[in-house]
Parts: C-alpha cells; sequence; structure tokens
C-alpha cells in the first residue's frame, strides 16, 4: 500500500498533471467565490472535457476543482455575509461580524489555513480508513440516516441563541419549504400549484440567498455604511493563522468530525459546517462570544468543510454511492475515463484511489495559496462604499440565482424568499435554522417512511438508534440549559444596570 | 411601523400558512400527507404560543419606542432598485439590463463621474460576459431579444 502510495505521488506530480490539477483549482474557486453556484455547476463544466482522457489526469482535473470549492466560497461569506456555497453556511456567524469589525483579512486567513489543514486531514483519513470502511458503512440502515438527520436537526436550538422558540420555529419553517415538490414516497406533487416550475421543489442555493444576500444587499445600501462601517482593515493574514494554531485541537477535531460526518451519503454535505459550528460553541467555555466575531466560529466550520470531501468521497468510491450532487457527477466521469467504484478501488485499482488521495491533499495547498495571496485586495472590498459595491453584487448574485434550475421562477422566488429574509432578519428571527430544516427535510422523511415500511416500529430499538437518539438529547438539554443561562444572565445585567 | 406590531402581523401571517399547509396536507395521498401534516401542525403550536407571548410581552411593556426599521424609505427606495433591474432583465434581457441598471445606479446613487461610470459598466458587462463564456452560464430569457 505503502509503495502504490509513493508511486501515484510521483504520477501525480508530473507536470502536465499539475497543470490540470491547476486548472481545476481555478475553476473551483471561481465557482466557490460566485454565490449560487454549486459544485454541481462545476463537475458539469468539466465533464465533457475529462471523456478519453487517462484517469490520473482527468482525476487531477475533477479532484482539483472539488476540492478547493469550499476554499473560494469563504470570500462571500466572511466578507459579505452570503453563503458562497453549502458547506460556508456556518462561517457567515462569525466571519461576517468580524469583517465588520474590521478583521476580515484576519477571518479569511484562518478560514484558508483551516481550509488546507481539513483538506489535508480528509485525505488523510480517506487514506486510513480504507480498509475498514466496509463494515462501518454496512451499519447505517434508514433508521440511523434518519436519526442523523434528526441530530442535525436538534442542533437548531443552539443557533437559535436567546430564542429557542423560534429557533425551532424557523427549521420547521425550513422543513415545510423543504417538503415542497415531489412527495419522496409517493407520486405526489405537494404544494406546488401546479406549477411545473415548483415540481422538483425548491432548491437549495436559493433558499440561502434568499434568506441571506437579500437582507445584506439591501441593509448595506440603507445604511449607507461600508461593510467594515469605517472600521479601518486590521489584522492580517498571518494573526489568522497563528489564531488557528492556537486552536489547533478545535481544527484537528472539526476536521474529523467533518470527514467522519462525510461519509454519510445523503447526508453530512451540506450540514456538517453547521454541525462543527454547534459543538464547538456548546463546548467551548465562553460560548456567548460566538455569532458576534469569535475566530473560532470560522475555524470550526472551515475545518470541517474541507475535511468533508476526504470523507464524501468514501461511499462514492467504494460503494458508488454519490453522498451528493458534485459525487454524482464525478461517479460519472469516473465512469466515463473507464473507473468502476467500487470494492476494486481498494485493490486493482488502488492506485487511482491514491491519486484521488494525493491531488485532494495537493489540491487544497495550492487553493490556499492561491487564496492566502489574494485575501488582502478581495477584503479590501469591505470598506468599498455600498453604492459602488452592491450594484455589481446584485447583478452576480442575481445571474448565479438564475443558474439554479435556468428558470426565470429561480429569480422570483429568491425575490420573494429575500424579501421574507430581510423581514425575518428585521425582527430578530434566527435564519440558519430554516437552512438546515430545509437542507434535512427530505432525507428525514425520505429515512423516516423506508424505516417504517422495512421494518414498522422496530427501528426504534435498533442500538444505533438508541445512540443517535442519546445523542440529540444531550444535544437539546445542553442547548436549553445553555439558552437559560444566557437569558438569567442578561436579566442580572439588566437588574445590575438598572440598580 | 413599531417592531411589535409588526413582528405579531408577520407571526398571523406565517400561522396562516401553516394552517393552510395543514389542511392542503389532508388532501394528499398517505404516505406524502403525514410529514407536512405533523411538521405543520408543531409550527402551529408554537406559533400561537410565540403570539400570545409576544401579546403579552407588549402589554407588559406599555407604549414602545422601537421602530421596526430606521430607514425605511431608503430600503424600499434600493429594493425598488432591485425590482427595476429584474423588470429590465425581463423586457430587453440580461446584457442590456446590466448596462441601463449599472450606468443608472452609479450616476444616481453612488453619484461619481459620467467616465468612470461608463468604464465600470464596461467592466461589469464584460466580467459577466466572460463568466458565461468560461463558466457555460445562460441568461434569462426577455420579452425583447436585443442580445
Amino acid at each position: 500500500m505503502f509503495e502504490t502510495m509513493i508511486e501515484t505521488f510521483a504520477t501525480v506530480l508530473e507536470p502536465s498533471r499539475i497543470l490540470f490539477m491547476v486548472l481545476g483549482v481555478f475553476i473551483g474557486l471561481t465557482i466557490g467565490f460566485l454565490p449560487g453556484l454549486s459544485g454541481t455547476v462545476g463537475m458539469s463544466l468539466l465533464l465533457p472535457f475529462v471523456f478519453g482522457m487517462d484517469p490520473a489526469t482527468g482525476i487531477a482535473l475533477l479532484i482539483g476543482m472539488m476540492a478547493v470549492l469550499h476554499s473560494g466560497d469563504t470570500f462571500p461569506s466572511v466578507l459579505l455575509g452570503i453563503p458562497g456555497s453549502s458547506g460556508s453556511q456556518a462561517t457567515i456567524m462569525d466571519g461576517y461580524p468580524l469583517a465588520q469589525k474590521g478583521q476580515a483579512v484576519r477571518a479569511l486567513g484562518a478560514a484558508f489555513f483551516c481550509s488546507m489543514v481539513g483538506g489535508v486531514i480528509g485525505g488523510l483519513i480517506l487514506f486510513l480508513v480504507i480498509p475498514l470502511l466496509r463494515p462501518l458503512v454496512l451499519l447505517f440502515g434508514s433508521p440511523e440516516l434518519f436519526m442523523l438527520a434528526l441530530l442535525g436537526l436538534s442542533f437548531v436550538g443552539i443557533l437559535a441563541g436567546k430564542r429557542p422558540i423560534l429557533g425551532i420555529l424557523a427549521g420547521l419553517v425550513g422543513m415545510l419549504l423543504g417538503t415542497v415538490g415531489t412527495a419522496p414516497a409517493v407520486p405526489e406533487y405537494r404544494y406546488t400549484f401546479d406549477s411545473l416550475y415548483l415540481y422538483n421543489g425548491i432548491q437549495l442555493p436559493l433558499v440561502a440567498l434568499g434568506l441571506f444576500a437579500f437582507p445584506v444587499l439591501i441593509d448595506l445600501l440603507a445604511s449607507n455604511e461600508s461593510i467594515s462601517r469605517g472600521a479601518k482593515l486590521t489584522g492580517s493574514w498571518v494573526q489568522g493563522i497563528k489564531d488557528s494554531i492556537k486552536n489547533k485541537w478545535l481544527v484537528v477535531r472539526s476536521a474529523v468530525l467533518g470527514a467522519s460526518i462525510g461519509f454519510i451519503p445523503g447526508l453530512g454535505g451540506s450540514v456538517v459546517d453547521w454541525i462543527s459550528y454547534g459543538i464547538s460553541k456548546q463546548t467551548s467555555e465562553n460560548p456567548e462570544n460566538f455569532g458576534k466575531g469569535d475566530i473560532r466560529g470560522v475555524i470550526a466550520p472551515e475545518s470541517a468543510n474541507n475535511a468533508k470531501e476526504g470523507g464524501t468521497l468514501i461511499p462514492t468510491l467504494m460503494f458508488g454511492i454519490p453522498g451528493s450532487g458534485t459525487t454524482a457527477i464525478l461517479l460519472g466521469g469516473l465512469i466515463l475515463m473507464g473507473i468502476e467504484s467500487g470494492p476494486r478501488m481498494v485493490t486493482d485499482d488502488l492506485p487511482i484511489t491514491m491519486s484521488i488521495i494525493w491531488t485532494l491533499i495537493i489540491a487544497n495547498i495550492i487553493g490556499v495559496i492561491a487564496c492566502l495571496s489574494l485575501t488582502k485586495p478581495i477584503a479590501w472590498f469591505s470598506t468599498v462604499h455600498p453604492t459602488k459595491l452592491v450594484p455589481f453584487i446584485t447583478i452576480i448574485i442575481v445571474v448565479g440565482a438564475f443558474q439554479t434550475t435556468q428558470h426565470w421562477g429561480d429569480i422570483l422566488l429568491f425575490l420573494a424568499l429575500g424579501i421574507v429574509g430581510w423581514i425575518m432578519k428585521q425582527l430578530d428571527w434566527p435564519r440558519a435554522p430554516i437552512l438546515i430544516g430545509f437542507v434535512l427535510a427530505m432525507s428525514a422523511e425520505r429515512y423516516l417512511w423506508i424505516s417504517f415500511s422495512h421494518y414498522g416500529v422496530e427501528w426504534l430499538t435498533r442500538p444505533g438508534v438508541i445512540v443517535i437518539a442519546l445523542l440529540c438529547i444531550v444535544v437539546v438539554i445542553s442547548s436549553l440549559l445553555q439558552s437559560k443561562k444566557k437569558q438569567s444572565m442578561t436579566q442580572t445585567n439588566d437588574s445590575g444596570v438598572k440598580s | 411601523m413599531k417592531k411589535s406590531h409588526t413582528s405579531i402581523a408577520f407571526n398571523i401571517v406565517f400561522l396562516m400558512i401553516f394552517v393552510w399547509m395543514i389542511i392542503e396536507a389532508l388532501n394528499f395521498q398517505e404516505q406524502a400527507r403525514y410529514f407536512p401534516f405533523y411538521v405543520g401542525l408543531l409550527a402551529c403550536l408554537l406559533m400561537i404560543i410565540t403570539i400570545f407571548k409576544e401579546i403579552k410581552d407588549a402589554k407588559k411593556k406599555g407604549p414602545e419606542t422601537e421602530k421596526f426599521h430606521n430607514h425605511l424609505g431608503r430600503v424600499i427606495r434600493y429594493a425598488g432598485w432591485l425590482l427595476f433591474f429584474v423588470i429590465l432583465i425581463y423586457i430587453f434581457g440580461l446584457i442590456p439590463a446590466i448596462t441601463i441598471y449599472l450606468l443608472l445606479f452609479l450616476l444616481l446613487e453612488a453619484e461619481i463621474g459620467w467616465i468612470k461610470s461608463i468604464l465600470s459598466t464596461s467592466i461589469g458587462v464584460t466580467v459577466i460576459c466572460l463568466l458565461s463564456i468560461y463558466l457555460d452560464l445562460d441568461w434569462p430569457s426577455s420579452l425583447i431579444t436585443i442580445f
């Protein structure tokens, strides 16, 4: 295995392959940078070119793009408070407040460094767990997957801060939005108003853009102040790296968590950053700083989201089960190059798997170097007056929203969700739980239905289900306790001020 | 417009939507019904609690001074600009819309000179064109296809 590893390392480093990897990295960064565009777009774009390529070169292109998607998307998340893609939703919670304090460069430096470390750890985990995988993946049946969806939802309370009921309500709103379109169990179209556009349901990029981008654009213009609110750009990306090294265990823990959750097909990808953020907040000694510009709120999700890519590749390569749209197209790309996923990937096709791991690691390093070198000039945008910046962002966002399904409905839905998101922002609704509820609605419903139809009520007694249920209870209780603690602290402060 | 009043009104609208979703769910096939029905039911329950709590809090606090938004006029103006851009896309197509919107916005709102506005607009249009070619992006259809 180690011999193969060294041989493939030399193959991956061949100049022609490095060139294709750099091309993939460049496309991945561009897609990540543009809000609304997802990895699926990037993969679809590259797929026609890999036909007939030798596997190592094609993999360099595809994995190079995939590896850095969540590095590029950090720019809009930190600078604008707009999630660049599903993997960087949680980064906005503390990244944007840091940018508002003039510390965008520091936040970006920490984010990119953690992305790189996370990506490398994800690759290493992929390498280490290959022999142990099969029994582990087979442990997860639909009951466990449903429970994992519930575990994701239980983090809603943590993100709701002082208003847990509104947080749960927001999560339920997200779940109801997720029920629009085709039902997973039967051919039934729900809440579609007989519109063909809604038959496929509402797409995640539109919900994210509507709830987060629209309010930011309008409020920036209305405030008449730049993102950094006149604060000068302080700190450097070196400071961000120092912060990350200071929180090294958080980086490692989040990365391991990201890779572990990432390997659960159809679930981990979109919530891994939230789970990592939630756990980091919950286990922190001073969680009250989260959401106000705490660098740990950037480190945790960014370490997890790149590490996740290593995890998502596990079921894709070993069992041919794609965990997301991006990996589904990657699977198609591998077939085009004559590679069939399955147990052969760890026997006869081991060099291919190794070249994937190396590409993942090297692409992450190249991507982060590129991002770090761009940090300072791009962070300068946070000091530009909104009337000179927002019209350009508006155009990119409207064009990005349209790419979701290339239908006029995308733009109209973006506007409608945007108005709702803006009102919610003014009324202090926690909007992050909506995204979590939305992301998990479809999988929760599907796995619940499969669980009941396959196992009746007996699935409730499975050991995996019980363990995850206990975890859910722990999360909910501790978030309620945190919320109570916060309320009592606020009351004490208020009475202190009054007296 | 006071914040607490707006909040209560917004929650009532949501409550009505939840009720409609529950009623609508009753018409779905059984396997498609239970998830939106029970989620909607729980949402309704929590929303009723929230509304009552907000009304109680509002009565307790007395007359409120906090406004819903300090610059509502500006918000409406800029939302109007965004709507104007979308209407322009619908009528003329993406590239003419970007040209008109950017030029007018930069001249009227950013108050920068003609030369800078034209230059910035040209850069904006070029970037979108290049991105469209590079990433194979689709543009929205329009009533009048100019470009």
